[in-house]
C-alpha cells in the first residue's frame, strides 16, 4: 500500500514537473509569471484530442499537439510578452491571467463544456502484484518515461547545445547578452516554442492518465504549477523538478495514507507556505543580496 | 428591487477595488489573493452575528479586524520573500482560505452559513439601508484614499513602491509600511465581507474564490493602479458590463480575458492612469493652448 | 573621552563575502567639517565601506561610530535617522513621482517619525515653501511638478543630492557622484560640492576618477584590494608610490 502511494507520488510529481517546466523556462527568461502556460497545456491536449479523432492515430495526435501549441507559444511571445518585456511584472501576470481566461472560454465555446475521451487505446499493459496489494498502471510507465526522456532532451539542449549556452547567458542576464552579441530575440522565442511545446505534452498525457479532456483542466495545474516554480527557486528547472515531486509526493502521502483536514489541490500551497517561511529563498533559489 | 442590488454590488466592488489599491497601487505589493480577506471578513460577521449574538454594527469593524490580522501576517511573511513569490502566495492563500471555508464544520462546511439580517435600533435592514451604508463606507474609504497622495503615508508607500532602498536611506522602514498598507488594504476588505454575508443574507466558500481575486485586481488594474479614482471606474464598469451585455452572457468570460490582454497590452497604466488615452483627451478638453515642452 | 572635532571614527572594519574579503580592516577618522574622498581602483571595496556605513550591509567585525556612538549593524532606515544621508551610484529616484514629491518625502523623517503620524498631511503650504527652497539649492526648481524619471541623469543626481541634504544630515555620503554625467555635469556637480563645503557640509565621497578627487576633497583615504593603502591630502596621495602602482596596475589589467 505505501508502495503503491509512493510510486504514485512519484507520477504525480512528474506530472508536476512536466506541466512546470514550460512556465519556469519562461521565468528563466523573461522574469515573468507565465500562466497562460496551463492554457497551453489545455490546448494541446485539445489539439491532439481533435486529430486522433479525425485520423485515429495517435503519433500524429502527439506531434500536432505539441507542434501547435509551440507555434502558438512563438504568436504569444511575439505579439504580447515581447512587447511587455519592460513594463513592471504586474502588468505582464494580468495579461498572462487575461489570455489564460480567454483560452479557457474559447475551448468552451468551441469544444463544449463537457468532458471528452482521450483514448489512446492500451499503449502499455498494466502490472499487477496481488501478494502486495501492488498495481503498476501501464500509463505510469509511460508517463515516467516520457518525463524522463524530456528532461534529457532539456538538459542536452541547455548544457550541450549552442542555442542552450545562448540561454543559459541570457538566462544569467538578459542585457548582458544582448551587449555581448547574443540575439536574445532568438533566445526568447525559443524559449516560448520549448516553454509551451512542454506544456502540450504535460496536458496530453494528463489527458491519456485520466482519459478525459476539458475545458478547464488547465485550472488546477495554472495555480499548481506557480507553487512548483516559487517552491523550486523560481526559473531552475532543477529546482521545478525536485519542487514537484515534493508536492507530488506531500499530496498523495498526506492526502491519501496520513488524511489530512484539507482538500487534496490545498496541500500544494500550505507546503509552499511553509516552506517559504523557513526558506524565503525557494528550495534550490539563492538568497538574494541586497 | 433590480438597481438596488445592481447599486449594491457596484458599492462592494468599490470598496475592494479601492483597499486593493492601497496595497498594490500605492505600496506596490501584488496581491492576488484578496479575496481571501473579503471572505474572512464575511464569515467571522456571519459567525459573531449569527452564533454568538453580536449586533451587526460590532460585528462590522470586528471583520475588518480580524480580516487585518491576517493580512498584517501576510504582510509580515511578504517582507521576508522576493516579489514574484508574493504574488504566487496571495493566490495560495485564496486557495487555502477558502478550502477552509469548505471543508471545516464550524464554517458551514460545503453547505455555506445563513446570515441575520442586521437590526439597527429596532430597524430591520434590507437593500436600501445596506445600499446607504455602502454609500457612506465608500465616502470614507474615498476621502481616505484621495487624502494618501498629499500625506506622509502617500510619500512614504511612494518611495517603498519606487526604490525601496532609497526609502531606507531617508529613514522610512520599508518593511513596516509594507504592512501598514496591507493592515489597512485587508482591513476595508473585510469590512466589505461582512456587508456582503448580511446582504446575501447566505454565504458560502466559492463566493470568496480565486477568479474574484482576479476581478477585484482587473477593476483596479482597468481603471488604473495608483490613481485616486481609477478604481472607482474600473468597478463600475466591470461590474456594470455583464448587466448591460447580457445577450452575450455567453462570451462573457471570453470578452472578460480578452479585454485584460488588450488593456495590459495597449493601456497597462489604466484607463485614468498617467498618459492614458482617457486623460489625453481630458486634457486636451480643458487645458487647450497649453503647448508641449 | 570622545574628540568633538572627530564625526565619524571607523576601527579594523571589515565584510567577508565567503571566502571573498571585500573589506579587510580598515580604519578611519572623519572630522566636522571635512570632505574625504575614499579612492581606489575598481574592486578596491570601497562601495562596500561605503554602504556598511550606510548600514545597507553588516560588518563582519569592527565598530563604526558617529559621535562615539557605535552604529555598525544597524539597518539602513536606522542609520539615517542618525543623522547619515547618501547617494546612489545609480540613481535611485522615485521615478514615478514629482520632484517636489521626491524631496518632500525626506521631511517625513523629522516630521512623521511614526506610523500613524504619517497620516497627517505632508504638502503644507510651509514645507512647499522649504522644498522650492532646496530645489533652488541644486537649481532644479524649475521642474518641481516634472515626474523624476523623465529628468536627464545630472538632474536626478542633484535630485538626489538635495534630497540628501533635506534630512539636515550631520554627514553626507556621496557614492561615485559623477559616474556617468557628462564633462559640463560634472564641472556643474564640482561646483555644488564646493559650495556644500563653504556651508560647512562634512562630505565622504567614493570616486574612482583621481581628478576629480582631487578638485573636491580636503583629504583622501585609498583602499585597493580591501585594504588602506594610503592616506593624506590629495598631493601626498598622488605622490605615493603604493597608490601609483595600484592605479597603473589597473591601467595594464584595463588594456
Amino acid at each position: 500500500m505505501l508502495v503503491q502511494q509512493i510510486i504514485n507520488g512519484i507520477v504525480v510529481g512528474s506530472v508536476y514537473a512536466l506541466t512546470a517546466m514550460g512556465a519556469t523556462l519562461v521565468y528563466g527568461i523573461m522574469r515573468i509569471l507565465d500562466i497562460s502556460n496551463a492554457g497551453a497545456y489545455a490546448i494541446g491536449a485539445y489539439v491532439a484530442f481533435f486529430f486522433l479523432l479525425q485520423t485515429g492515430s495517435p503519433l500524429v495526435a502527439l506531434v500536432t499537439g505539441v507542434a501547435l501549441t509551440a507555434v502558438f507559444g512563438f504568436l504569444v511571445q511575439k505579439f504580447l510578452y515581447a512587447p511587455l518585456m519592460n513594463k513592471s511584472p504586474n502588468v505582464s501576470l494580468i495579461a498572462g491571467i487575461g489570455l489564460f481566461i480567454f483560452l479557457q472560454d474559447f475551448l468552451r465555446l468551441v469544444a463544449g463544456p463537457q468532458a471528452r475521451e482521450l483514448n489512446f487505446g492500451t499503449l502499455l499493459p498494466s502490472i499487477q502484484f496481488p501478494s502486495l496489494q501492488l498495481t503498476l498502471y501501464g500509463t505510469w510507465f509511460l508517463i515516467l518515461a516520457a518525463t524522463a526522456l524530456l528532461l534529457l532532451i532539456l538538459w542536452l539542449l541547455l548544457n550541450r547545445s549552442p542555442i542552450g549556452l545562448a540561454w543559459r547567458a541570457t538566462a544569467q542576464d538578459l542585457e548582458t547578452a544582448k551587449a555581448m552579441g547574443i540575439n536574445t530575440n532568438r533566445v526568447v522565442a525559443f524559449n516560448f516554442i520549448l516553454g509551451y511545446g512542454f506544456a502540450a505534452v504535460a496536458g496530453i498525457l494528463v489527458g491519456i492518465l485520466y482519459n478525459s479532456v476539458y475545458p478547464t483542466m488547465g485550472d488546477v495545474p495554472a495555480y499548481k504549477m506557480l507553487a512548483v516554480i516559487v517552491l523550486g527557486g523560481l526559473g531552475n528547472p532543477l529546482g521545478t523538478v525536485l519542487a514537484a515531486l515534493v508536492i507530488g509526493m506531500a499530496e498523495t502521502l498526506i492526502g491519501g495514507y496520513v488524511g489530512f483536514f484539507l482538500p487534496r489541490d490545498a496541500i500544494a500551497f500550505v507546503v509552499l507556505i511553509l516552506i517559504l517561511l523557513w526558506r524565503p529563498q525557494g528550495l534550490l533559489g539563492r538568497r538574494r543580496s541586497s | 428591487m433590480y438597481e438596488q442590488v445592481v447599486a449594491i454590488n457596484i458599492g462592494l466592488a468599490m470598496l475592494l477595488a479601492m483597499s486593493l489599491n492601497i496595497i498594490t497601487g500605492f505600496a506596490g505589493q501584488p496581491t492576488l489573493g484578496h479575496a481571501a480577506f473579503y471572505g474572512i471578513g464575511a464569515y467571522t460577521s456571519a459567525l459573531l452575528t449569527a452564533k454568538a449574538g453580536w449586533p451587526f454594527l460590532l460585528a462590522l469593524p470586528a471583520a475588518g479586524l480580524v480580516a487585518a490580522v491576517v493580512g498584517v501576517l501576510l504582510g509580515l511573511f511578504s517582507v521576508r520573500v522576493r516579489e514574484d513569490f508574493l504574488a504566487v502566495t496571495t493566490i495560495g492563500i485564496n486557495f487555502v482560505v477558502v478550502a477552509i471555508f469548505q471543508y471545516v464544520e464550524l464554517f458551514g462546511a460545503s453547505l455555506g452559513l445563513a446570515v441575520p439580517k442586521p437590526v439597527l435600533f429596532g430597524l430591520r435592514f434590507g437593500n436600501t439601508e445596506i445600499l446607504i451604508l455602502l454609500v457612506i463606507l465608500n465616502i470614507l474609504v474615498y476621502l481616505f484614499i484621495r487624502h494618501l497622495p498629499t500625506s506622509w503615508l502617500g510619500l512614504a508607500l511612494g518611495g517603498v513602491r519606487n526604490e525601496e532602498d532609497a526609502a531606507a536611506s531617508l529613514g522610512v522602514n520599508p518593511d513596516h509600511y509594507k504592512v501598514f498598507a496591507f493592515g489597512i488594504g485587508t482591513f476595508i476588505a473585510g469590512m466589505t465581507g461582512s456587508v456582503y454575508a448580511h446582504f446575501m443574507g447566505f454565504i458560502s466558500s466559492s463566493d470568496f474564490a480565486f477568479p474574484v481575486s482576479v476581478g477585484v485586481l482587473s477593476m483596479a488594474v482597468l481603471g488604473g493602479l495608483g490613481t485616486v479614482s481609477g478604481p472607482l471606474l474600473g468597478a463600475v464598469i466591470l461590474t456594470l458590463s455583464p448587466e448591460v451585455f447580457r445577450f452575450v452572457s455567453d462570451y462573457r468570460m471570453l470578452v472578460y480575458g480578452g479585454l485584460l490582454v488588450l488593456m495590459m497590452r495597449f493601456q497597462p497604466q489604466g484607463l485614468i492612469g498617467d498618459d492614458s488615452f482617457l486623460r489625453r483627451k481630458w486634457i486636451g478638453l480643458f487645458s487647450r493652448g497649453k503647448g508641449g515642452e | 573621552m570622545v574628540d568633538s572635532e572627530v564625526l565619524l571614527e571607523v576601527r579594523g572594519l571589515k565584510k567577508h563575502f565567503g571566502g571573498l574579503k571585500a573589506v579587510d580592516g580598515v580604519d578611519l577618522t572623519l572630522k566636522r567639517g571635512e570632505t574625504l574622498g575614499l579612492i581606489g581602483p575598481n574592486g578596491a571595496g570601497k562601495t562596500t565601506f561605503f554602504n556598511m556605513v550606510c548600514g545597507f550591509y553588516t560588518p563582519t567585525e569592527g565598530t563604526i561610530r558617529l559621535k562615539g556612538e557605535e552604529i555598525q549593524g544597524l539597518p539602513a532606515h536606522a542609520v539615517a535617522r542618525k543623522g547619515i544621508a547618501r547617494t546612489f551610484q545609480i540613481t535611485k529616484v522615485f521615478k514615478d513621482m514629482t520632484v517636489q514629491d521626491n524631496l518632500l518625502a525626506a521631511f517625513a523623517l523629522k516630521q512623521a517619525p511614526t506610523l500613524l503620524s504619517s497620516l497627517r498631511r505632508s504638502h503644507t503650504r510651509q514645507n512647499l515653501e522649504h522644498v522650492q527652497a532646496y530645489l533652488e539649492r541644486v537649481d532644479i526648481a524649475a521642474f518641481a511638478k516634472v515626474k523624476a524619471g523623465d529628468l536627464s541623469l545630472g538632474y536626478m543626481r542633484r535630485l538626489e543630492i538635495a534630497r540628501a541634504l533635506a534630512l539636515e544630515p550631520v554627514l553626507l555620503m556621496l557614492d561615485e557622484p559623477c559616474a556617468g554625467l557628462s564633462k559640463d555635469a560634472t564641472l556643474d556637480f564640482i561646483e555644488l560640492v564646493h559650495k556644500l563645503r563653504a556651508s560647512g557640509t562634512t562630505i565622504m565621497l567614493v570616486e574612482h576618477n583621481m581628478a576629480v578627487a582631487t578638485a573636491l576633497c580636503d583629504r583622501m583615504t585609498v583602499l585597493s584590494y580591501g585594504v588602506k593603502i594610503a592616506e593624506g591630502t590629495p598631493q601626498q596621495v598622488q605622490n605615493n608610490q603604493a597608490v601609483i602602482d595600484a592605479y597603473l596596475g589597473e591601467a595594464e589589467e584595463g588594456e
